[in-house]
């Protein structure tokens, strides 16, 4: 056994927490490498040291509740005084109806000045019928997709992507808000949303016979490992189900040997991880939050990576005519 | 309550009451006097593990405030699925490594600053200005030098240590806090020892090694 090796199994083997054979293993090691075994008594000094290490409780600070809730107060007359306030940033300009509607330069700054990074190459959106990759379940999506994809260019300017959001023809009309996430907590904590930035305020009515454009620019190219993340919500005008969707958009194409997804990851980074990765466009309903921990085979494809993230939880995957991947939750009609 | 055996410490996971339930429900209706005995229980907690986060006073004050406020502005989307405590401890660290990183984008150079604050940091290579062994001898001083050396550590070591060895947590909860598999809680634990045994080894007489 090598020394490092070794080392990763100090905890474990302190704790009695290895298998059998690990323990063997380890103990012959001690055997032929007495200093690997100093080491470890070592380590099991500071292990103890540190089991037995109570530091004293601290009292909090006088006054601390009350300052407490004095911010909470502040947070609550704000929250009452925010409709007003949302309603004074009506963003003229913001939106352009010709057919489809378009984000503009408000959000551009904002992201530059935000140094939020990604890129995202795709082909143009279509509706047609998405293409199914592997066995599903027997559903129909009672909210098909809405973000229909991105596509992404690059200047002397900056990187420029376009993400296109059409609601179905199940949807007559809908508010529809986008937010840029900027970690994955953002997905499903509307407290973590309200702290995303930008978002693309106020929301914005859509109807099923336009498409919304939302364009955003940043300055420069973005890392390799990174995605641009947009969450969007929207809630139908007849009173329908509230839906939610995530797009993660890679930074870079696929590389040549992605690296294989770690062995234990969670749902939403899994799906971040896979688009970074493998340079795909990754959508996935975000109205409920799988825990499930996600361990997906190594070396396998894009499809079968996803296949496995997917059907951990319960959800399928289908590939849009953009070429992006939505992993849907069933819906029974 | 802890259970040791066979060297391994088995945590259980805290339960909420019935009436600590009744509390967040009214919470969640936005009753101040609810929420006020919320952080009544909990202040104590989050102030010391905030304390044992930041080493220093000051800044455990601002980030005990900015997690209750946070929890107050989501308690709303709290379902319950984890116990408050854990959600709790999960917002305080959230709360803390955002400030840090708020701190590195506004960098200003301080003898105990690391370079960069994930798992793989170094610190700078300042002058040692750690304790000679000659100069401490008492078992208080002994518990400040590897309370120090905790304050050393890269964010991420320095909290998954703090939850588990002085807040007590399980690995389950600390994955469940950290938001990572449990797999990478008990490696980056490990590494984080093994940096401690580094960082005390020159101690080694002081601490019986």
């Amino acid at each position: 056994m090598k020394p490092e090796r070794a080392r990763e199994l100090f905890s474990d083997y302190a704790e009695d927490a290895l298998t059998p054979a690990l323990r063997l293993a380890l103990d012959q090691h001690f055997e032929a490498d007495p200093a690997s075994r100093a080491e470890y008594e070592q380590f099991a000094r500071v292990y103890a040291l540190l089991e037995a290490h109570e530091p004293g409780m601290v009292e909090a600070p006088l006054g601390f509740r009350a300052k407490v809730l004095e911010k909470v107060a502040a947070e609550q007359a704000r929250r009452e005084a925010a409709p007003a306030h949302r309603a004074a940033q009506t963003l003229t300009g913001w939106w352009r109806s010709l057919g489809s509607r378009r984000a503009g330069a408000g959000l551009i700054a904002a992201l530059a000045a935000c140094g939020i990074l990604g890129v995202v190459l795709n082909s143009t959106v279509g509706h047609d019928q998405p293409a199914r990759i592997g066995p599903v379940p027997d559903f129909t999506p009672a909210v098909p997709t809405t973000i229909t994809g991105v596509t992404y260019t690059q200047d002397p300017a900056g990187s420029h992507y376009n993400f296109q959001i059409h609601l179905p023809p199940s949807v007559p009309s809908a508010t529809v808000n986008a937010d840029i996430l900027t970690t994955n907590d953002q997905i499903t904590d509307a407290d973590e949303r309200a702290h995303a930035t930008p978002a693309l305020t106020p929301a914005q009515t859509l109807t099923n016979d336009e498409s919304m454009e939302i364009p955003v620019t940043l300055p420069q190219p973005a890392a390799a490992g990174t995605t641009l993340n947009m969450w969007v919500q929207w809630t139908p005008g007849d009173g329908g189900p509230t839906g939610a969707q995530v797009v993660f958009t890679p930074a870079q194409p696929t590389p040549a040997t992605p690296k294989p997804l770690p062995a234990a990851t969670d749902f939403f980074d899994a799906l971040q991880y896979i688009a970074a990765e493998y340079g795909v466009t990754v959508i996935a309903d975000a109205g409920s939050a799988p825990t499930q921990t996600i361990t997906p085979p190594k070396g396998a494809s894009v499809e079968e990576q996803l296949q496995s993230v997917a059907g951990a939880v319960g959800y399928s995957v289908v590939k849009l005519p953009s070429g992006a991947y939505e992993v849907t939750q069933p819906r029974q009609q | 309550m802890d259970e040791v055996a066979s060297g391994r410490r088995v945590r259980a996971k805290p339960a909420v009451s019935a009436e600590e339930k009744a509390i967040i429900e009214r919470c969640k209706r936005g009753d101040l006097a609810a929420f006020n005995e919320l952080v009544k229980r909990y202040e104590k907690q989050v102030y010391n593990f905030a304390y044992r986060l930041t080493g220093n006073y000051d800044d455990a004050n601002d980030i005990a405030q900015d997690a209750f406020l946070r929890v107050y502005n989501a308690i709303g989307s709290f379902r319950g699925d984890a116990s408050f405590s854990t959600w709790l401890f999960r917002i305080t660290t959230n709360v803390f490594l955002d400030e840090r990183k708020r701190a590195r984008a506004h960098p200003h150079a301080s003898l105990d600053e690391y370079v960069e604050l994930d798992e793989s940091s170094v610190s700078r290579q300042i002058e040692d200005t750690s304790p000679t062994p000659d100069l401490v001898t008492e078992g208080k001083e002994r518990a400040q030098i590897l309370q120090d050396a905790i304050q050393s550590l890269p964010e991420y070591q320095r909290a998954v240590v703090t939850l588990y060895h002085t807040q007590q947590k399980s690995y389950e909860e600390i994955a469940e806090i950290m938001d990572q598999p449990i797999g990478t809680v008990k490696s980056r634990l490990n590494r984080a020892r093994l940096a401690l045994k580094e960082k005390l080894s020159p101690l080694r007489e002081l601490f019986e090694f």
